[in-house]
């Protein structure tokens, strides 16, 4: 395609100079490509823009100095930029420059050329970048490049937000779906059903039960829950002793206090006084069995 | 409940002698009391001038007998206390001079201040009751109870009784300072008067009559465990390095015994075992390292131990 163009602008330009080309010892050059272009079409008066050339030969060289730049209208060069990079086949030169532009109006660049001796055709010719670049120089300001970026990316995140104000909304509206589906669905709540419990019997129960025990039959084993008993009665806790029962009592139910004080000589007495510390055991017990059935109920 | 005996006095008798004397110091009056009950020895522990020696003293006087004191120095010998044999010029033979030991009451006053020793020579005649000068033997007099003090507040010029020789005491009882109430009545009571005891209140025969006859108390099976369990209970106990002898358990029981007859029971209770153990068990055991380290108190040791065997 390069070389068809090249041959194309060679034989635009070959009619008009071929015979100056001859006069001034033109270099020999396959020119595979010229052309220009602006980086800006619009520009505020005094405001730079780029204009870029580049150039596309066959030949490897370092310079092309040949390379005649375009009449300038309504703007003026501020910075030339020259370079060059190796091609596979040829050179590829760009030449950028910083025009300023001048006067509200419109600013022009007419194509850069470059005069070359094709060698394939022997002949001198012009080859032209063609393109005459034309920028406008507007009164009011532009819009500024920071802005048109800022606009964009307020527009951006407008349509982010939008985006995820409409996936809450959706997300919500399935979650109230979701929920009433599932109270239409779940079953009926179960009744919470108090299970009567077998309440302990009182301890005037156990104590009267312990002393019938006791009383139908006087082993060890009797007396000793009769005596837990009456411990429990007096305050005391298991592995107490009778002055910790008694202290607990203090100055309490005296017929309790006989009881216990029987209970432990029926308990570690000697065998021969158990049994009538038995029989005054029993006797204080009907006595605070009497107190305790004398008791109103609280 | 009273108790068919021979002794003509009861041993409450002795307790009310001392603490007509004594102004409080009720535990250290009573171990006294319940030791001599039990055919034991005593060791009183406690600042200078709280009323030890006088206790020992106030215990002798209630119950006649011979009585001797022994002031434990560094430099006694065992021959001091238990006596020796002497070359009599005018019969050309020796003669057998008998130590201080041969008494019924011996106070060992401040025994830690004299070297193991004569500390060993005493504890002999605390075990076996006799003593041996020379090639012969004899007998102390009965009863015979040793009633040792100890201060623990000098350090300087003491030997530590080894556990060994502690675990022959019966019991040992703290002595602490009275209250304000029996400071101001020591004042009162014996600022311009000399001290006074009740002598002879009982014999030496009562006593041994006690002795006999606590040895027939009552000792349920399961108060009999008890004492097992609070003795077993020591050994592996927090801080305790070695636990209690079963001398220990024995001891404990025959002091149960001995308060069940002072209280004129036929039978130990539970009681008699629970408030009677920290007395018999404190001087028995043998705290580790970690005791000192932490700086606890091996009183209130023995106090968790005791607490932690629930009672039958």
């Amino acid at each position: 395609m390069r070389r068809g163009v090249a041959a194309f602008l060679g034989v635009l330009a070959l009619g008009a100079f071929g015979d100056v080309a001859r006069a001034q010892g033109l270099p020999r050059l396959h020119v595979l490509a010229i052309d220009q272009y602006a980086d800006q079409l619009t520009v505020a008066p005094h405001e730079q823009f780029h204009v870029t050339i580049r150039v596309v030969v066959a030949e490897r060289r370092e310079r092309l100095d040949e390379l005649v730049l375009g009449d300038l209208d309504n703007c003026s060069i501020v910075g030339d930029e020259r370079l060059h990079a190796p091609l596979p086949k040829g050179m590829e030169f760009t030449e950028r420059l910083t025009l300023e532009a001048d006067a509200p109006g419109t600013a022009t660049i007419t194509p850069a050329y470059l005069d070359a001796i094709n060698p394939s055709v022997g002949r001198g010719l012009r080859y032209s970048a063609k393109q005459v670049i034309r920028v406008r120089v507007t009164a009011a300001a532009p819009i500024d490049a920071t802005f048109r970026t800022f606009v964009a990316l307020l527009r951006t995140l407008l349509l982010v937000g939008a985006a995820i104000v409409a996936a809450l909304i959706v997300l919500v509206v399935f979650l109230l779906f979701a929920k009433r589906r599932v109270r239409s669905s779940a079953p009926a709540a179960v009744a919470a059903v108090e299970i009567p419990t077998a309440r302990p019997p009182s301890r005037e129960i156990q104590l009267a039960d312990a002393v019938r025990r006791y009383r139908s039959s006087r082993n060890q084993e009797a007396l000793l829950r009769l005596r837990g008993l009456l411990f429990e009665c007096a305050g005391a806790d298991h592995g107490a002793t009778l002055a910790d029962a008694l202290r607990r009592l203090g100055a309490g139910d005296a017929s309790l206090r006989f009881a216990l004080s029987a209970a432990e000589r029926a308990a570690f007495g000697p065998a021969g006084e158990r049994e009538r510390a038995g029989d005054e055991l029993l006797s204080a017990l009907e006595a605070y069995s009497g107190r305790l059935a004398a008791k109103p109920p609280v | 409940m009273n108790i068919a005996n021979a002794a003509s006095v009861r041993p409450r008798a002795v307790t009310v002698a001392i603490g007509a004397t004594i102004i409080g110091q009720s535990e250290a009056v009573d171990a006294l009391v319940l030791a001599l009950i039990a055919g034991g020895h005593v060791l009183l522990e406690g600042a200078p001038g709280v009323a030890k020696t006088l206790a020992c003293r106030a215990l002798s006087a209630a119950i006649g007998g011979s009585f001797k004191r022994i002031q434990f120095t560094p430099d006694l010998l065992p021959s001091d206390i238990v006596g020796t044999r002497i070359f009599d010029q005018r019969s050309g033979d020796f003669a057998t001079v008998r130590g201080p030991i041969f008494a019924n009451i011996v106070l060992a006053d401040e025994i830690n201040r004299a070297p193991a020793k004569v500390q060993s020579a005493l504890l002999e005649g605390m075990q076996e009751h006799r003593a041996t000068i020379g090639l012969d033997t004899y007998d102390f007099p009965a009863p015979f109870a040793v009633l040792a003090t100890m201060n623990p507040l000098d350090g300087d010029g003491t030997y530590a009784l080894p556990l060994a020789q502690l675990d022959r005491f019966l019991a040992k009882v703290v002595v602490g300072y009275p209250s304000l109430a029996e400071e101001t009545e020591i004042v009162a009571r014996y600022g311009a008067h000399d001290v006074e005891f009740r002598s002879d209140v009982a014999g030496p025969d009562d006593v041994l009559a006690w002795q006999r006859e606590a040895r027939t108390v009552f000792l349920d099976d399961r108060v009999r465990d008890y004492i097992v369990a609070l003795v077993r209970a020591t050994r592996g106990a927090r801080y305790v390095e070695h636990g209690a002898s079963p001398r220990a358990a024995l001891a404990l029981a025959a002091m149960a015994r001995a308060r069940a007859y002072l209280e004129e029971r036929r039978f130990v209770t539970p009681d008699d075992v629970r408030d009677l153990a920290p007395s018999v068990l404190r001087h028995r055991l043998a705290f580790d390292y970690r005791a000192a380290a932490d700086a606890v108190d091996t009183q209130a040791i023995v106090g968790e131990i005791v607490a932690s065997v629930p009672a039958p």
